[in-house]
């Protein structure tokens, strides 16, 4: 098998994982710097917990919460008829998971450093509170984010043991380029591997590269 | 330093020496590793316990995987004294790679395959097939040799190219029986031994239609000097009637 399609699925998986991570992680990193409300050193604890806990264990919590007798996956599975384990959403999933944590905190390091002062000109200035945040507070913090946003790219590219145990490795569906190389490995075919390595590394470093220009606004 | 802690030194040395002598005790334990593919843990587990304790002078650390990735750790150099594969082509590598002389070897047990599942969807081979199955287990057949058996199984059935679509990979069988057992997937293709672990009641055995023979081997890696009498024995007792007996009553056929 080529090293297109592991290659073509990692990228999807890690640009749709982006898709999810963005929305969810501006509004929790916002909340998180800006608002005290009850129960946000709970959320604090839960969002870093992905973090620090090893991947194996996020894929067995994934596993119990959304496998087809989980505790979401178990009634979706037998009223739909539709599980997720084991197909391409399994793998963004895991990717969300474990790459989530990773931008809300450098959203919220971001929004910290906005001058509310700067905020609240533009609110007495006429503008709503979601023109303020997108046309004053997004641009200000723009750096951070855009530095969390190719962090966790690059983790969701690289995500291993949640998918692994989540999304299987299923030959033309879910084996991403870290499960081949995985899998090339222990077969002991060297040749795949080290091609699969040495694409992963390029294709990171690009991305790093093509975001750090994005940050240094030159393009 | 106060005249206290001055008398106190000699005290201390005297216990750290104690110490170190009771933790190694007995004397000159020799340390031998076991690398067995995984779907042996619990004979080999159990085998190794008997021998360990009618020779006290040896250790042995167990190491469970399949036995691809335990044939690339042994290529990697791995400290590894004796092997267990689940397939002869593992050996057949390292043999190649002078890690086996062809006189270190041998068969050590056999076993055969099952179709193990969700019987209200899956009742033969063929039914692998079918719409309602939606994901099979079995194990990478790159590396795993249950795998591999249950490719050319269904390869020989003629289903492979269809079944290869819904096939989840695992790193080693044991893997399939946890993804079958908790319901993740509608069936799946193990050893005969695994099933009756858990006991399992299996769909379909290997009798029809045929399946490849599953064929365990036992080599001695030749790489460490030194302890060559113990590894020798442990070896010699692994073609024992006390090993042959356990693998019979696990389910395993004899050599």
């Amino acid at each position: 098998m080529s090293v297109g399609f592991p290659l073509w699925l990692s990228l999807r998986v890690a640009f749709a994982a982006l898709a999810v991570i963005v929305p969810i992680g501006l509004v929790l990193g916002y909340l998180q710097a800006r608002r005290d409300y009850p129960g946000r050193a709970l959320v604090d604890v839960l969002i870093v917990l992905p973090i620090v806990l090893p991947p194996s264990v996020t894929g067995y919590y994934l596993i119990l919460l959304l496998g087809r007798n989980g505790v979401i996956g178990g009634p979706l599975y037998e009223t739909l008829g539709a599980s997720i384990i084991f197909t391409f959403w399994a793998a963004v999933i895991a990717a969300v998971v474990v790459a989530l944590p990773l931008f809300i905190k450098f959203a919220q390091a971001a929004f910290h450093g906005v001058d509310p002062e700067l905020e609240a000109v533009a609110r007495t200035l006429g503008a709503g509170p979601i023109a303020t945040f997108f046309r004053v507070t997004v641009p200000v913090a723009w750096r951070g984010l855009v530095a969390g946003a190719v962090l966790c790219f690059a983790r969701a590219l690289g995500e291993f043991g949640a998918t692994l145990m989540f999304a299987g490795n299923i030959p033309g569906k879910t084996n991403t380029m870290t499960l081949e190389i995985w899998s090339s490995y222990q077969a002991g075919d060297d040749a795949r591997a080290v091609m699969l390595v040495a694409t992963l590394t390029v294709v990171s470093v690009a991305v790093v590269l093509a975001f750090s220009r994005l940050e240094r606004g030159r393009w | 330093m106060s005249p206290m802690l001055h008398r106190l030194w000699p005290c201390l040395f005297t216990l750290s020496v104690l110490a170190c002598g009771a933790r190694g005790s007995p004397p000159h334990r020799v340390e031998l590793t076991i690398s067995a593919a995984a779907s042996l843990r619990e004979v080999i587990t159990e085998v190794s316990s008997v021998f360990e304790r009618e020779h006290l002078d040896i250790a042995l650390q167990l190491n469970f995987a399949g036995s691809g990735a335990l044939r690339q750790q042994i290529e990697m150099g791995a400290p590894v004294e004796v092997f267990v594969s689940a397939a002869s082509e593992h050996i057949d590598r390292l043999a190649d790679a002078g890690l086996v002389a062809e006189d270190k070897r041998r068969i050590f047990a056999r076993n055969r395959l099952v179709l193990i599942g969700d019987r209200d969807v899956v009742q033969s081979l063929d039914d692998l097939t079918s719409k309602r199955v939606e994901r099979v287990a079995i194990g990478d057949p790159r590396s795993v040799p249950a795998g591999k058996y249950a490719s050319e199984w269904l390869e020989t059935s003629g289903l492979w190219s269809e079944v290869q679509t819904k096939a989840v990979l695992t790193g080693d069988v044991r893997q399939v029986l946890s993804y079958v057992v908790r319901g993740e997937v509608d069936a799946g293709i193990v050893y005969a031994t695994d099933a009756k672990l858990l006991a399992l009641e299996p769909i379909l055995f290997t009798a029809s239609p045929p399946a490849p023979e599953v064929v365990y081997e036992v080599a001695i890696v030749n790489r460490r000097e030194g302890s060559r009498a113990q590894v020798q024995r442990f070896f010699d007792f692994l073609g024992s009637e006390t090993v042959i007996r356990e693998l019979e009553a696990v389910g395993f056929s004899a050599p």
